[in-house]
């Protein structure tokens, strides 16, 4: 019993030294080294690593998506802990799909401990990266944009810089809808580097959806269209513009050429930020105010001379011809110059001026798109004896193509003039429709677009654009570009604008086509190109026919 | 007995006659007052009971001087140890769920840009030509307007789910017009499938009113001097060559009020019938567009440019 109790005794000895041991040990830890301890805890066990917030798509009025967000990784590489950079970067070179040299320059670069050996790589690819399991390389996770219908609306869409902001177009216009909340998340790590603690520091909101309210059939179909023109005409720039007038929702806005081959041109949205005499599409603007005003009637009658001397200047109607009458319905069909001024000589130049502004000229129409150009209109104390020689028919003043549509857009809706929008709705929340304020009556913008009818009849400037069945509205425009100061001969701007059907317009399309090469003509150029967007639209649409 | 009191420094002795300190009164006992019995019923006094008593409860003096205890403890550290390891694989397990996470978004964010490119209005179009479909010209579309007395009960029950069989069975034929009930437009031949997108073939025949559509997307849609074709309408009139002084006397019926239909006749003229099948290979057909030897659609001949005129901005 007694050397029971003695073993007993040893063990307890031994038991309570290895104890007194351990506590020694714990606090020699936890007081002498607890500092630098937790300074290593943390950054070896705990980190906190920010997690991105997946940009809002972006997508067209049905929800086909024009933009998404994917994940993708930054690959960093610390050269201090690369151990073997020959083989490392043999190994990364296959994956990052660059030069071993040039990875291998990156991996051993002097004095520094980040180096960034790509950016945004897909998810897929910094996967294979991530399980080489090479000691330095880290992966920075980011997200990055990708565009699935490639260059679909680019100009609208725009794109984003590489740091995920908004560089252009709706990217830039609603860039805080879309970009969210970065979320913060702190992962604790055991000595393995298993997690084994994770927090949501910081939760991630993801960025709201904006949807647009163009339509992507009609859009992809108005993109067709405008290639075709540029690669018949081979034009400078060329633009079209689909709206329904009743809301101002744009559908479909295209550029020629598009943004794939990274041309400044490409880059800019012409609809918007493209100033350009507008021709002969502004007569109707002249005649409008002119019948807002009680001066003419459609059927009042003006004789045309052949040429009309105003000040210093002799105008000349397009096509030749003698003396001759024409009404007012008569000068918009033909086009007619000399008509157009007169009908301005009635209005005078303060009214003109009153109702070029009225439509919207010479002001942003306020469309939901950066970079929106105001165009150039000359107050009436600003004109020159000569300027209402020029002004009624296009010449002189300076306007986008989005402000010519929106003023058609009034003329299609009973005289309301409402800016365009493009977003339809944010975060699944509708947008407003734009206010619109009446510029002209009902009656008014019913009797322009009767005239207007006339332009696809025989004998009008667009006879050839007529489609079997509907019945359109619309008016070519032939108009010089200025160029140092003189309108050139060889440089031109063909456009055409119309609605249909006349009496109830559903859609509202404009073709301007900047320096077409071969045919010069609104009617020859533009309306063709008119006629076929509206062809394919009408059915798509469901817009019946007469 | 008085006590004398020395105080201060400096041998002053300040005597002062102290008062009798009391004499302490012996307090009697007080006798404990017995508490009330208590209750032993309740559930907290009989556990607290039970706590007090634990210390000299034989079994834990069994316990702890038998040697039950030896293996009870290891069972207990290797609980413990069994717990951490627990925490260590839900760590693990953690980790690789987030991981998971990560993959399982990537590849639905991949399979999200799949979607997107697939749903393509132009790709799925170019598939539908590759299959023989067209679209049809804008003014050959009918619609239909709902009857004042419409039977809601009925329309929903003639609702029903496509059926890929039948849809699959008239592939070979798609390409035309289905018009009316029960009327079709399909051809007989892949050949005259052509019919339905040649621009500026004209049916050589004419049908009297009332008609139905004809799918003929081609000059139907431009209506331009030299271009004939039998669009929407009834009598046609004219010819394939261009000329300019073809016209076309079509006027545009309401086909939805029109109960009888016609079916297209097939194209006779051996020139026409070509012209049809050459036209399928133009992307143009299915447009509407000029193609050809047909003269531009541009109708009226656009105003020419003054020579020399700066003012000359007629549209």
């Amino acid at each position: 019993m007694a050397v029971m109790d003695r073993r007993i005794g040893i063990l307890f000895i031994v038991f309570v030294s290895l104890l007194g041991l351990a506590l020694a040990r714990a606090a020699y830890l936890g007081s002498v080294q607890a500092g630098s301890l937790e300074r290593a805890a943390a950054t070896q066990q705990v980190s906190n690593i920010v997690v991105p917030a997946p940009r809002g798509q972006i997508t067209d009025r049905d929800g086909a998506e024009l933009a998404i967000s994917e994940s993708a990784d930054d690959i960093v590489a610390d050269p201090y802990l690369i151990k073997n950079p020959v083989s490392a970067s043999a190994e990364l070179s296959s994956q990052l799909g660059t030069p071993q040299l040039t990875v291998l320059k990156l991996l051993t670069k002097p004095h520094t401990g980040f180096v960034y050996l790509a950016h945004l790589l897909p998810a897929a690819q910094a996967t294979a990266i991530s399980n080489l399991r090479i000691a330095g390389i880290t992966l920075v996770p980011q997200a990055r944009r990708v565009y699935p219908r490639g260059d679909e609306a680019a100009q609208v869409v725009g794109s984003v810089h590489l740091d995920g902001d908004g560089a252009g177009g709706i990217e830039f216009q609603y860039d805080k809808a879309l970009e969210g909340t970065n979320g913060v998340r702190r992962i604790v790590s055991d000595a393995r580097g298993q997690p084994i603690s994770i927090d949501d520091l910081r939760p991630t909101v993801p960025g709201k959806t904006v949807a647009l309210t163009i339509d992507s059939g009609l859009q992809q179909e108005v993109e067709r269209v405008l290639a075709e023109v540029g690669a018949e005409y081979s034009p400078h720039g060329a633009t079209a513009i689909a709206v329904d007038p009743s809301t101002g929702a744009v559908l479909a806005l295209a550029n020629w050429p598009a943004s794939a081959n990274g041309s400044a041109a490409a880059a800019q949205d012409q609809a918007i930020g493209l100033n350009y005499e507008p021709g002969s599409t502004f007569k109707a603007i002249t005649v409008a105010g002119a019948l807002q005003d009680g001066l003419v009637t459609p059927n009042t009658q003006f004789d045309i001379p052949p040429v009309l001397q105003f000040a210093d200047r002799q105008i000349h109607d397009a096509e030749d011809h003698g003396y001759e009458t024409l009404n007012v319905a008569n000068i918009l069909k033909v086009s007619s110059n000399i008509g157009a001024d007169l009908i301005g000589m009635r209005l005078g130049a303060k009214r003109f001026d009153y109702w070029v502004r009225r439509f919207g000229f010479g002001q942003p129409t306020g469309v939901d798109l950066p970079g929106e150009q105001s165009g150039i209109v000359l107050h009436w104390w600003n004109y020159s004896g000569s300027s209402m020689a020029n002004l009624p028919f296009g010449q002189g003043e300076s306007v986008t193509p989005m402000q010519m549509v929106a003023a058609y857009s009034a003329i299609a809706n009973g005289g309301t003039l409402r800016a365009p929008h493009v977003v339809q709705s944010v975060g699944g929340k509708a947008t407003p429709i734009p206010p619109g304020r009446q510029i002209i009556s009902p009656a008014t913008a019913s009797e322009l677009r009767d005239m207007l009818r006339g332009v696809f009849a025989d004998g009008g400037t667009a006879s050839g654009a007529q489609i079997d069945g509907y019945d359109m509205a619309g008016k070519t425009g032939t108009a010089n570009i200025a160029v140092d100061g003189h309108y050139s001969d060889s440089a031109y701007v063909a456009s055409f604008i119309g609605m249909v059907p006349t009496d109830h317009p559903r859609l509202v399309v404009a073709v301007v086509v900047n320096q077409p090469h071969g045919s010069i003509f609104g009617g020859s150029v533009a309306a063709p190109a008119f006629q076929q967007i509206v062809g394919w639209a009408v059915p798509y649409l469901g817009i019946p026919p007469r | 007995m008085p006590r004398v009191v020395a105080a201060g420094a400096g041998g002053v002795l300040a005597a002062a006659v102290a008062l009798p300190l009391p004499v302490p009164r012996r307090l009697r006992p007080v006798p404990r007052r017995e508490s009330a019995p208590k209750s032993t019923t309740g559930f907290f006094p009989r556990i607290g009971a039970f706590v007090v008593a634990l210390p000299d409860h034989p079994w834990l003096d069994r316990v702890v001087r038998g040697r039950v205890w030896i293996p009870l403890l290891g069972v207990l550290l290797a609980g413990i140890v069994a717990a951490q390891v627990e925490i260590l694989k839900l760590g693990a397990n953690m980790g690789s769920s987030l991981e998971q996470t990560t993959t399982l978004t990537t590849q639905n964010e991949q399979l999200r840009y799949n979607v997107a490119s697939l749903s393509n209005d132009q790709r799925i179009e170019r598939l539908a030509t590759s299959m023989g479909m067209v679209l049809p010209p804008p003014g050959s579309v009918g619609y239909l307007v709902a009857s004042q007395r419409a039977d809601v009960t009925r329309a929903l029950g003639n609702i029903h789910a496509p059926d890929t069989t039948a849809f699959m069975a008239l592939a070979p034929g798609n390409g035309a017009l289905v018009t009316g009930a029960g009327t079709s437009m399909l051809p007989t031949t892949p050949g005259v499938l052509a019919q339905a997108g040649t621009p500026g073939s004209a049916t050589p025949t004419s049908t009297p009113s009332p008609t139905t559509t004809v799918a003929s997307p081609g000059p139907a849609a431009s209506g331009g001097v030299g271009t004939t074709t039998s669009s929407t309408t009834g009598t046609t009139t004219g010819s394939t060559t261009g000329a300019p002084t073809g016209s076309t006397t079509a006027t545009p019926t309401d086909t939805t009020s029109t109960p009888q239909t016609t079916d297209q006749q097939p194209p006779t003229d051996p020139q026409t019938s070509t012209t049809a099948q050459s036209a399928t290979t133009t992307p143009q057909s299915t447009t509407g567009t000029q193609s050809g030897s047909q003269a531009p659609a541009t109708g009226a001949a656009p105003i020419q440019p003054a020579g020399g005129t700066q003012q000359s901005s007629g549209g």
